[in-house]
């Protein structure tokens, strides 16, 4: 499968494939918040800190291994800060911060046979989810909201938007491509 | 309503991805749409700790020439990406008897991998040094600008199994309340020796139990006079001898 990305050159990106150390902190200031607040969510706000500096010193240590034709940085960096909660919780033995998980088991009761480590994989990927959203242009992603959100058809999203099928179905396959760039990079 | 366009229908595939997007997406809440920025530390720890590898690189680069090399130094191994790896992997900062300094082990860590291999190495007629080195002051994590315009020049003598390092030190810094110390490193940066205080130039005794060659790396450090027996992470000079 072939995850390029139809979005420009990303300077972080090609910074880190040249090894250019000002692209760590490029890198650091795009994606460091979603980094950070998926590892709190995950851990304590302490151990999120540390983390967080560590999946950037990783990935910087890697970043021969980033391709970009294969997924986005932030997919990249995220599966990066998901190894490393999972690692840390493993190795805690426990699941850390209770509250969080008493918080998401009350707001989605179907999460409730959901272990650890597979509510990390849900968190992971809804952030992502909600990243690659918000790169997509307006039409498009209003399309995709529509079609996830809402259940619509695609001739349904058709009339409501005014749009040709075609337009509605180009638009979809677009996300849909984005989004694998995100929540599938197939990296080492 | 009918489709018309040229736009192929969904693959399997794409079906089966729009499918789990969408159940990943019935999932999400607000709550994960909220970013929190992390607090500045975090930055500021990632900077150092990159710092850390780019001066030990540095340190190789600019390497001095004053002694001369027993390996050419074409044979250096490539220092970036090593360097890098050394002090960017969060392995390398050991506590444990650094104390103070864990900054300086990923500095330590880098050059030594470089260095060795790169400096004079004699050994055979009595008098000659065993092992060499040149030693120099490198800016950045771990050294102190006190030292900006030290040089000096490590060798292990032999006299009759007694073994000295001598040191022939120039524009040490004048430092209050403080005291000069020698150290030898391992490789692994996870042992030193401390051959105590000096004051300049001379031959330190090195105790016959310590094998030089499990501690090549030549520190000389600022400590401060607060009874901390370990390495202050304010080192002036370092070279690694090649034994």
């Amino acid at each position: 499968m072939t995850n390029a990305p139809d979005n420009p050159t990303d300077p972080a990106e090609q910074g880190f494939l040249n090894g250019d150390e000002s692209a760590l902190k490029l890198a650091y200031d795009q994606h460091g918040a979603l980094i950070y607040t998926f590892c709190k969510r995950s851990v304590d706000a302490e151990s999120a800190a540390d983390l967080t500096q560590e999946v950037f010193l990783a990935a910087w240590k890697a970043r021969d291994r980033f391709d970009p034709s294969r997924g986005t940085l932030a997919g990249w960096l995220m599966g990066i800060a998901k190894n490393k909660v999972i690692d840390l919780h493993r190795f805690r033995g426990r699941r850390v911060n209770e509250t969080e998980l008493q918080t998401e088991l009350a707001t989605h009761t179907d999460d409730s046979n959901l272990g650890g480590e597979s509510r990390i994989e849900l968190l992971a990927d809804k952030m992502l989810l909600n990243e690659a959203l918000k790169t997509l242009n307006p039409r498009s992603r209003q399309v995709l909201e529509l079609a996830f959100y809402h259940d619509l058809t695609h001739p349904q999203i058709a009339e409501k938007c005014d749009l040709p099928l075609g337009t509605v179905k180009s638009d979809i396959r677009r996300g849909l491509q984005r989004l694998r760039t995100y929540l599938d990079p197939a990296h080492d | 309503m009918t489709d018309h366009s040229p736009e192929p229908d969904f693959s399997t595939e794409e079906l089966a991805d729009l499918d789990r997007f969408a159940s990943i997406a019935a999932e999400l809440t607000e709550s994960d749409t909220k970013l929190e920025a992390p607090p500045a530390a975090v930055w500021a720890g990632i900077e150092q700790r990159v710092g850390a590898s780019a001066a030990a690189a540095t340190a190789v680069a600019t390497a001095p020439a004053t002694a001369e090399p027993a390996v050419d130094v074409t044979d250096r191994v490539d220092v970036t990406d090593s360097a890098v790896d050394a002090a960017a992997a969060p392995d390398n900062v050991i506590q444990g008897p650094w104390g103070k300094a864990p900054l300086l082990l990923g500095a330590i860590a880098a050059a030594v991998l470089l260095f060795v291999g790169a400096y004079a190495f004699t050994q055979g007629n009595a008098g000659d040094p065993i092992a060499e080195v040149a030693l120099e002051f490198t800016e950045g994590p771990g050294f102190d600008a006190l030292g900006a315009n030290s040089t000096g020049n490590a060798a292990i003598l032999d006299d009759g199994g007694d073994r000295c390092l001598d040191l022939e030190l120039s524009a040490l810094p004048e430092v209050s309340d403080a005291y000069l110390e020698v150290w030898l490193i391992d490789t692994n940066v996870e042992g030193m020796v401390s051959l105590g205080p000096i004051k300049g130039d001379g031959c330190v005794s090195i105790p016959a139990s310590v094998d030089p060659g499990a501690f090549p790396v030549v520190d000389i450090s600022i400590e401060p006079a607060d009874g901390e027996p370990t390495h202050s992470g304010r080192s002036i000079l370092r070279g690694v001898l090649n034994i």
